[in-house]
Formats: C-alpha cells, sequence, structure tokens
C-alpha cells in the first residue's frame, strides 16, 4: 500500500507521487517511513535520501536541512534543498567543488565567515557529487 | 506659436520616449511571467510550513514557548519594509512608503524599520526617520539563500528580547492592475485558528516539539520573507508594466497632438509666403 510523498522546497515541487518506502537523513541518523507511519515531525540534516517508488526502483535524492511531517493522509518533504540525481550534472558539481576548495585555501585563516561559506559549499558539492554518482553506477 | 522645426524636433523626441517605455512594457510583461511563477513555485513549502507551525503551536500552547507569547502592547517592534531598486514603477514605492510611517506611527515607542530595496531607503532616509538596517533589493531572480542574513538578523534581535514583534509590509498581488500594502505580523507566530483537521497532539515529534520548534523558526521566517521578496518582485513587475503601458499611450496621443500643430504652422506658413508672393507681385 503505498502513500503520497511531496518534497518541497522554498523554490520549487521537487517530487511528488506516490512511494512505498521513503528513506531520509535526519540530525540523529537515518528515518525510514513505510506506509501507515504514525503523525510524526522531525528535523532532517544533510545527506541522501531514498524514495521506493511504486515499480521498486530507488530514486537517489540529496537532502540538506529541513523537515519531514508525516500525516496521515500523506508526508511532506519541506527542504531546504532537494536535487534528485538524475538532475544533478556532475560536472556543474564538479565545479563547484573546485571552487569551494578554492575558495577554502585562499581564505585560509583570515575571515571565519567566508571560510564557513565555503565550507558549506564543499559539503555540499560533495553530497551532491556521491548522489550524482548513483545514477551513474546503476 | 513655435517654428517647424521645433516641433518636428520635439516629435521626434516624443517618439524616441515612446519606443523605450514601450520596450520596457514588453520586458516587465515577461519578467512578471517568470515572478508569478516563482511566487507560485514557493507556495507548497509556505503552506506546509505554515501546517507544521500551527501543530506545534497547539501543542506548545500560547504560554509554552516565547515565540508564541502574544506581545506586550506598546513594546518596540521592528517593521521591515520590502520596496523596490528601481523606480518607473507607479505608484507602487510610494504607496508602501506612505503604508509603512502609519504603522510605524502607531507602533510603540522605539521600534525601528528595516528597509529592503534603495527606493525604501532612500525615502526614509530623506525624510529624516531612522533606518536600523538597509537591505540592497534582490533583484529579478531572487533566491532562497539571499535572505539570510536579513533572517538571522530578524531572528537574534528577537530571542534577544530587543525587539518585541516583527511585522512585514510588502505589496500583495491582488491582479495586474491591483496592488496593494499588506502589513503581516511575522513574530511572535501566531498560531493559525484552522488547526481544528489535524489536532496537533496526534504528532510525536522528535527529539521534541521545542527543539523541532526551535529548528523550524529561522526556517519560517525565511520562508515568510522570501515569500514577500517574491511578492514584491511580482508587484514590481506588473506596476511596472501599466504604467509604461499608460506612458507609452500618452506618448503616442502627444504626437499626434504635434502632429496636428506642425501641420497647422506649416500650413500658416504657406499661405503667408503665398500672400506675400502675390502682394509683391500686385506692388510691381
Amino acid at each position: 500500500m503505498p502513500f503520497t510523498l511531496e518534497i518541497v522546497t522554498p523554490e520549487r515541487l521537487a517530487w511528488k507521487g506516490e512511494a512505498s518506502a521513503l528513506v531520509l537523513p535526519t540530525i540523529d541518523g537515518e528515518v525510514g517511513i513505510l506506509p501507515k507511519h504514525e503523525p510524526y515531525v522531525t528535523v532532517l540534516g544533510a545527506g541522501e535520501g531514498r524514495i521506493t517508488t511504486l515499480d521498486g526502483s530507488i530514486e537517489y535524492i540529496a537532502i540538506i536541512g529541513g523537515f519531514v511531517q508525516v500525516r496521515p493522509d500523506r508526508v511532506v518533504v519541506l527542504a531546504e534543498s532537494a536535487d534528485l540525481s538524475g538532475e544533478l550534472d556532475t560536472a556543474v558539481v564538479e565545479k563547484a567543488k573546485a571552487a569551494a576548495e578554492a575558495a577554502i585555501s585562499g581564505a585560509g585563516t583570515q575571515d571565519p565567515a567566508s571560510l564557513a561559506t565555503a565550507r558549506a559549499s564543499l559539503s555540499r558539492a560533495l553530497l551532491h557529487l556521491r548522489v550524482a554518482e548513483r545514477r551513474r553506477k546503476r | 506659436m513655435p517654428s517647424q522645426r521645433e516641433i518636428r524636433r520635439r516629435i521626434g523626441s516624443v517618439k524616441n520616449i515612446r519606443q523605450i517605455t514601450r520596450a520596457m512594457q514588453f520586458v516587465a510583461a515577461s519578467k512578471l511571467k517568470r515572478a508569478q511563477d516563482a511566487t507560485l513555485a514557493s507556495r507548497p513549502y509556505g503552506h506546509s510550513i505554515d501546517e507544521v507551525i500551527a501543530d506545534l503551536a497547539s501543542v506548545l500552547g500560547e504560554e509554552g514557548h516565547p515565540l508564541l507569547r502574544a506581545p506586550e502592547s506598546g513594546a518596540p517592534r521592528t517593521i521591515v519594509l520590502f520596496t523596490t531598486d528601481r523606480g518607473l514603477a507607479g505608484a507602487l514605492n510610494s504607496n508602501l512608503i506612505r503604508f509603512a510611517l502609519k504603522e510605524l506611527e502607531t507602533a510603540g515607542a522605539g521600534s525601528t524599520i528595516i528597509t529592503i530595496g534603495k527606493k525604501g531607503r532612500d525615502a526614509l532616509a530623506r525624510g529624516g526617520y531612522e533606518i536600523s538596517a538597509a537591505f540592497p533589493g534582490y533583484g529579478d531572480k531572487p533566491t532562497f539563500g539571499d535572505v539570510t542574513a536579513l533572517v538571522s538578523l530578524l531572528v537574534d534581535d528577537f530571542l534577544s528580547g530587543r525587539s518585541a514583534g516583527v511585522t512585514l509590509i510588502h505589496p500583495a498581488f491582488i491582479s495586474t492592475l491591483t496592488q496593494r500594502p499588506e502589513a503581516v505580523q511575522l513574530l511572535p507566530i501566531k498560531a493559525s485558528a484552522d488547526t481544528a483537521g489535524i489536532p496537533g497532539n496526534q504528532f510525536l515529534f522528535e527529539p521534541d516539539p521545542a527543539a523541532v520548534l526551535e529548528a523550524l523558526l529561522p526556517r519560517y521566517v525565511a520562508t515568510r520573507i522570501f515569500q514577500g521578496v517574491l511578492e514584491t518582485t511580482a508587484c514590481e513587475q506588473s506596476s511596472r508594466m501599466v504604467a509604461m503601458k499608460n506612458a507609452t499611450e500618452n506618448a503616442g496621443d502627444l504626437i499626434s497632438d504635434l502632429t496636428l500643430t506642425y501641420n497647422k504652422v506649416r500650413q500658416s506658413n504657406i499661405t503667408r509666403e503665398m500672400i506675400e508672393i502675390a502682394s509683391g507681385a500686385s506692388a510691381n
């Protein structure tokens, strides 16, 4: 018995449809959601989410921050950013990774704020890269 | 009566102006489409976050958390005014600024104002009002990351007690022709009355409701502000489109008036020359 899943970000609706299982990264480790889960709200961390669709295939999705709300009628994921592995372009992500690494080595110890920003974009690029690779392997 | 050449020059310059206003009208129309799409795309997220907040509020109750407590009347508030960076957008900015000043008068003593967009900052600075922070506008394609600095400022001020509440003032997009300034209470969070459908206490919150609320707050504020930014962008473009359409039409009217005057002057010049020739001939 599937459930309705919506993955939304402030900028768009990233995924909507029926799913039979969902795994999400939370701040305290991964959580799996199956149909008829009890009403539940938790805080998401950054990581890889997996959606098992009705035909049994798995969609990989890079999720950064946000919430999941399990409602009686549907599951809503409110992510700060959510990118399906199919939407991520390895070349673009590699470029972002290189830019972040350059920013980290360039910033040195002078400005903690820009260093933190660069670290965040590096970990984001690494996550995107990992999720993008998933698509290739299959 | 102006000379023929003067009138011809004026017709030429009005034609140039009409070309520019017409181009601006079409540019605004295409940007409006994009702004409207972005506003629509942000709605599901805003709607869901409102639901989670409402559920949390019903679990924690009014007194349960400082974020949900009603403010004392007369306490200093923060007013966030959304305006555009560029002008030529009809009465949009002046309406917003007038509305914000009225709001500032009714707010408690010591209330401060934060502006987004150059127009708001300039107008308030001219009027001698104190601006506690001014942010530049976010351009035609605002992204969610753009508002982070403003969000942390607002949340810090509120949690440390420097401001007792936050009110957003932005134009509400009613239709292409109508935009109305609107004041929205952002903080403290007003528990929505419409929680009957899903009683909040059904939900299991992990790690616990207060921790979820604390993690949710900056995102909630960011979402609301981002929606305000998107709404302002859509209103800016539609307001500019209408203003430029009117300007193009006015330029057309002016051109036909000037052409009429030009023809009259030309005709009277010809008549005068004819008379001069005729009288010159008869004198001989």
